[in-house]
Order: structure tokens, then sequence, then C-alpha cells
């Protein structure tokens, strides 16, 4: 699976420097599909370039990621999961300022979701007793947008659908923004504090990413032309 | 067709967009795990530090004045077969603790089960430079917060107290001779208890080595049996209750001899007396009370109850007339609560005394919600201890309560500034915490050796004022903690 987005990536890339080659001045209006890679997820939209400057897109992107790892707090190891979703619906206006230069604006119903969580892998050595690490507890820590709604802007170059070509490609910069992420915390056990509401864990570690308003968005996309009329 | 002004209008409005986006991503690389305020790392985990389910809170009284005896180096010595099971704060095994400031919490290894088929059972005798108590049998059917006052008398004014009377109801020879001079009077110390059902009566040191023998008890219809326990100052053997007191003993000088009588006639509540508080229309809170239970013989029993309401503590090792087994019980109110009037109970065995507490009506509701850390860590710490509040600067008696998990609600005046401090292995930490919001800026820039504030904020809702505060506790205090 790797190796494939590797090697689609490459092909993304290598067909972009042939079709700004191609393009031509005559314009028709289209209707086409991409598919696409972004650091939203691996998706597709529907494109219709309704204008030779302007053209709509309905898409979809998603990606889950997932990994563990551990780590040591006042001498107790824990075991932690990470569990990475992003992905968007999103419907985008394209306006080409220049033949392969456009901007884009919309808004994608934000799939933003990372969970982190875990528990006590060792006991809890505390002076001459031991604390077993069933005690501890679990921990879980979930982000997700607070805006889930979430209106995007970006930058891009080349062309979302072929302008006169079947094929198109382009690279995008943009940005989602879904609020300050919100976080909501579960815990059990000797951690429990951490998510008791009356300690305002929640608000506090909220406080500390309340930058993280928007979710950065770098994209390649390949399309095609269905129909031109 | 899109004209030029339209295109100007719409790249315009694209290039507005992205620079008003952008600019968002100023603090993107920012370290989120550093505090935004102070840059140190931020507080991930919250641990309850309390799976110490057992405490024993023990407070040292000077008899006389009632006072907390501070500034006094005092060693309480837990002896029995429980005593190897105990911990400080920091979770170290030992079987005495020291304290200058008249408190330490001695907490029970949790792997310990305490129930009824298995009580704690310990016996506890204070001393320092200056003071002495008497050894006290403890014993404990259940897990919680045991509150124990430790009676202790000044040596000073034992000196003087030789000069007086006294009487016992039996005879004390030693070395063969009635009020020896090589057994000295020193006090009387029948306010002192034993934990068990014999009351002690006098405190006697000896002068030299010698025999002690009790005899001729004048009254076996009043008292059952008689004798005495013995602490050595030097370390040597010691009697101490719930051993039985001995009436013939071979002693060295130097040793404390408490003489005692089992009067005939008492029973022991085996389901002990329970104290119930609550709070109108169950109201939270949490307070630490003085009670006093008067038995029809005039023996009074006192101590303390730490309560979360609502809020039921019982009340073990109660011994009473049997032939009269009415009993007064009063909870006494402290700077926060008033308490309910006192109850008259036929019985205190298996008895419940319920109390309401209504907070005094010149106070606000605060919640105070205080974490603390250590310095480079990611888990903070809601400690389930017991603090004590008074207003800064003042002379006012402390006012104990307790901290659940870091939480704890309390009655203040509005607007005053509170010193507060918590106790780790008797030793008190302070600090200062405002209650007005204004304040909070000058107090946040405050700290001590000990500690210093991570944050702090105060904020009002209808019902009540939340005081947030995070003190990271200096590497010296954390060291005793961890």
């Amino acid at each position: 699976m790797k190796k494939f987005k590797i090697v689609f990536l490459i092909l993304l890339i290598t067909v972009s420097g042939s079709i700004s080659l191609q393009a031509q001045d005559e314009f028709s209006k289209g209707l086409g599909l991409a598919a696409k890679s972004s650091t939203n997820g691996f998706g597709g939209d529907a494109v219709f370039n309704f204008h030779k400057r302007m053209s709509l897109r309905l898409g979809y992107e998603k990606i889950a990621l997932a990994t563990s790892f551990n780590f040591e707090e006042e001498s107790v190891e824990y075991d932690a999961n990470v569990n990475y979703e992003t992905g968007s619906i999103s419907l985008l206006f394209d306006y080409y300022l220049a033949r392969h230069l456009f901007l884009t604006a919309g808004a994608g119903w934000n799939m933003f979701d990372a969970i982190v969580d875990g528990e006590a892998a060792s006991a809890l050595q505390y002076g001459d007793i031991q604390i077993p690490r069933e005690d501890i507890g679990t921990f879980g820590f979930e982000l997700t947008p607070s805006s889930q709604i979430s209106p995007y802007a970006g930058i891009g170059f080349g062309r979302t659908l072929g302008l006169k070509n079947k094929v198109g490609f382009a690279f995008e910069l943009g940005g989602f923004y879904q609020g300050p992420p919100e976080i909501t915390l579960n815990s059990t056990g000797l951690l429990s504090p951490t998510s008791n509401p009356d300690q305002q864990h929640a608000e506090r570690l909220e406080e500390q990413i309340s930058q993280y308003n928007i979710y950065p968005v770098l994209k390649f996309s390949l399309s095609y032309k269905i129909v031109g009329f | 067709m899109i004209s030029k002004m339209q295109f100007r209008n719409i790249a315009l409005a694209g290039v507005l967009l992205m620079g008003t986006m952008f600019p968002g991503c100023k603090n993107m690389f920012n370290d989120p795990m550093a505090d935004k305020e102070t840059g140190e790392p931020v507080t991930l985990l919250l641990m309850d530090r309390n799976f110490i389910k057992t405490k024993i809170a023990v407070q040292l009284q000077d008899m006389v004045t009632l006072q907390a005896i501070e500034n006094e180096q005092v060693i309480i010595q837990f002896s029995g077969n429980d005593a190897a099971n105990l911990i400080n704060f920091g979770g170290f095994k030992n079987t005495s603790f020291n304290t200058q400031d008249g408190f330490v919490e001695v907490g029970l290894d949790p792997n310990i089960i305490v129930n009824s088929q298995n009580p704690i059972e310990l016996t506890v005798i204070a001393g320092s430079q200056s003071y002495i108590s008497a050894p006290q049998f403890i014993s404990y059917t259940s897990e919680g917060i045991k509150d124990l006052v430790i009676k202790m008398y000044r040596k000073t004014e034992l000196k003087s107290a030789t000069l007086g009377a006294y009487t016992e109801p039996f005879d004390i020879a030693y070395n063969g001779q009635l009020k020896s001079p090589n057994l000295p009077y020193q006090a009387d110390f029948s306010s002192f208890t034993t934990g068990t059902a014999y009351e002690y009566i006098n405190l006697y040191t000896t002068t030299a080595s010698g025999l002690l023998v009790c005899s001729n008890l004048k009254d076996n219809v009043l008292y059952s049996d008689y004798g005495v326990y013995t602490v050595s100052q030097s370390g040597g053997t010691n009697l101490m209750p719930p051993a039985l007191p001995t009436k013939n003993i071979g002693l060295q000088t130097g040793v404390y001899v408490y003489s005692t009588v089992l009067k005939s006639g008492m029973a022991k509540c085996e389901n002990g007396l329970t104290l119930h508080v609550e709070r109108a229309n169950g109201a939270t809170g949490t307070g630490v009370f003085d009670y006093q239970i008067t038995f029809s013989d005039g023996k009074i029993k006192s101590g303390k109850i730490s309560c979360t309401f609502p809020s039921d503590n019982t009340i073990e090792q109660l011994y009473y007339p049997a032939s009269n087994p009415v009993v007064k019980v009063e909870l006494l109110g402290d700077a926060q609560y008033d308490i309910s009037a006192a109850v008259n109970l036929n019985s205190p065995c298996g008895a419940k005394a319920s109390f309401v507490a209504t907070p005094k009506s010149n106070l606000k509701t605060y919640k105070l919600i205080t974490r603390y850390s250590c310095p480079e860590s990611a888990v903070g710490m809601g400690l389930s201890i017991i603090g004590e509040f008074r207003k800064k600067d003042s002379t006012d008696k402390w006012t104990s309560f307790k901290f659940i998990e870091g939480i704890s609600e309390l009655q203040l005046v509005a607007n005053a500034d509170y010193d507060f401090r918590v106790n780790i292995d008797g030793e008190y930490y302070n600090y200062t915490v405002p209650t007005n919001p204004d304040k909070v800026k000058s107090y946040l820039e405050s700290s001590s050796v000990d500690f210093k504030f991570r944050n702090l904020s105060i904020i009002s809702s209808e019902t009540m004022v939340t005081i947030t505060t995070d003190v990271q506790f200096s590497q010296a205090v954390c060291d005793l903690i961890q």
C-alpha cells in the first residue's frame, strides 16, 4: 500500500509537466473526475469546469493512520496508541487568476479525529510499596475540530480539470479553518482526575493547542475530463 | 463573461482570504507541550494519589491549652503487628514519624485489607524533649481517613504538678516503699485514653532502678483490675495497651509509669457510634470537626472527624457504663460551618447521631481546584489530603478541610486573602490564594523556596466562585512525595 502511494505521487508529478505544455487557449465547459492525494487524505473530485476561469469541485478524501508507542512518566511505563483519521467531503470553487494559477475557496465536512489512548504497562513503585498497573488505569485523548463544517481556502498551480485536454494536473496549498481543536478526555483508575470535569483539564489542554485552528492541506490531483461541451 | 473589474474584485477577495487565513498559522510551530504562559512542560495526565486508602491523620495537642503542638520536634512511635505496614507520604515503611508542626499523616500499605475481620491494631505513643503522651491502643475496622488526636503533657508542667496531692485506688510500692521518692508523681493522666477498657489515672517516673509492686485495691466493687503500664525513655522494654497492665515489675531509671484501673460494669461497643453530617438540600463541601461524647459516668471521649458531605464516620473503641449507656454527642462547628445541636442517645452502640452543617452567614462558596506538579514532569497530582486554611496573616485557628483529588469546596469571606497549607511528612507547606480576581496577577508572580504558581485563575458563576491553582512544588518537596 505504501509503495502504491509513492508510485501514485510520482505519476502525478510526472504527468503535471506534460499537461501544462499541452494546454490551449480555447475553452469548452467540461465535466471530469480527479484522483487526489493530500495531507487530508486520498480520494477523488467530481470537477465541473463551467467557465474559462472558474470550476466547481465536489470531493471526498480520507486517510487513517495508526501507530503505537510507549513512554514513561513518574516511573510508570505507559503503552499508548494513536489513531489518526482525517478527511473531508468538500465543495470548492476555483477561480483562475492565470491559466495555471488559481485560488480556491469553499467548505468541507471535516472528518478530522485523532485519538491517543493508553494504559499503564507497569506498576507504580511508590516507596516500599507497589501499586498494580491495573489500579493506575487508562487514559484517552480525542481531538476533534470545533467547527465540523470547515471553510477552505487555497492557492493552486495547474488545472483541476484540463482546459482543453482530457488530462489535467494541479498542485494546491491551502487549509481548512476548523477552529481551535476540541479535546475529549476519558480516564480510569488513579488517572481519573485527568477527565474529571471539575479539574477543567480538557479546557487547559485546548488552550495549549488553540493555535492549530487551520488544518494545512498540500494536495496533488490528477483529473480526467469525461465530457466536454 | 467576467469583466476586468469583477476579475480584480474576485482576485482581491481571494488574496484577502488567503491573507487572513495564513497568519493564523504563525504559532503553529510553537511547542504545544510547553506551557504557553510559563514555558514549563504541560501537565498531560493527572494522577490521584488517593491509592492510600487508609490514613491516620495524627494531630498532637497540648493537653492543657488544647492547641496544636508546633515548633517542637515530636516523634510518634507505632508498635503492634500492623506497625510494619505503615508508610510515610513517599510510601516508605516506617514505624516512627517525626513532625515539628503538630500534625502528620501516616498511611497504611494499600495492599493490607482492613475490615471487621482484619482490623488494624496499633499502639501509639508520642514524645519529645518537652512533651510526653500516654501509650494509646488504636483499632480500625474500616478504610478511610482516621483522625487521631494525641494529647501530650508538657514536661515542664509536670514538675510543678509533683507538689500537688494525688490518690490511687490501690497501693504502688517501689522498692517496698509507698510514695517512694524514686517514683515521683508527675501528673494526673485521667484524661488520657488507653484505647481499651482500662483507664489511666496518674503518671510517675522512676529516678532509680527498683521493683514496683501494685497491691491492696481499695474498692474491688468499682474496679475489677488495676496495675501499671511502663514506657522506657532509654529504649528498653515497654508494657503498653492492649496488653494487660502489670502489678509487679522491675524497672530501670527513667521509665514512665502509668497507673491504670479497669472499672467494673463497662461494656464495649462492638459496632461503634456513627456520626452522620450533611448539609441542607444535599449540598456538598468538606470539613473537619471536633466531636465530644459524654457518657453517663461523666467520662468524655473527644476527637476529630473528617467529613465530605454527606458523611458517615464511625467512632470505634467506645467503652460505656453497661448499666446506663446513655450518651450525649456534640459536634463543634468551625470557621466554615455551624453545626446543629447536641444529640442524646439511649446507647452509642450501633447508633447514628445526625448533624446538619450550615455555612456561616457571612461566607461565600468557593470551589478550590488545586493541582500539584513537580518540575519537568508531565504528570500532575490531584492530592487527596487534609489541608488547612485561615485568613492571610491572621492568628486565627487553622481550619481543616479535605482535598478530594485536589478539589474542595470551601466557605470563605469574599475578597479576602487566605493562607493555605498542606502537610507532607509532618511538615507544612504554605501558600496564599486570593479570592479577589483583581489580585490574581500579583499572586501569580509570588513564589517561595517550596513552590511557585504555574497558574491561578478565579472565575465567578451565579452559585459559586472557582479558584483554580496550579502549584509547582520545588524538587526538594517532590522528592518527599515521589
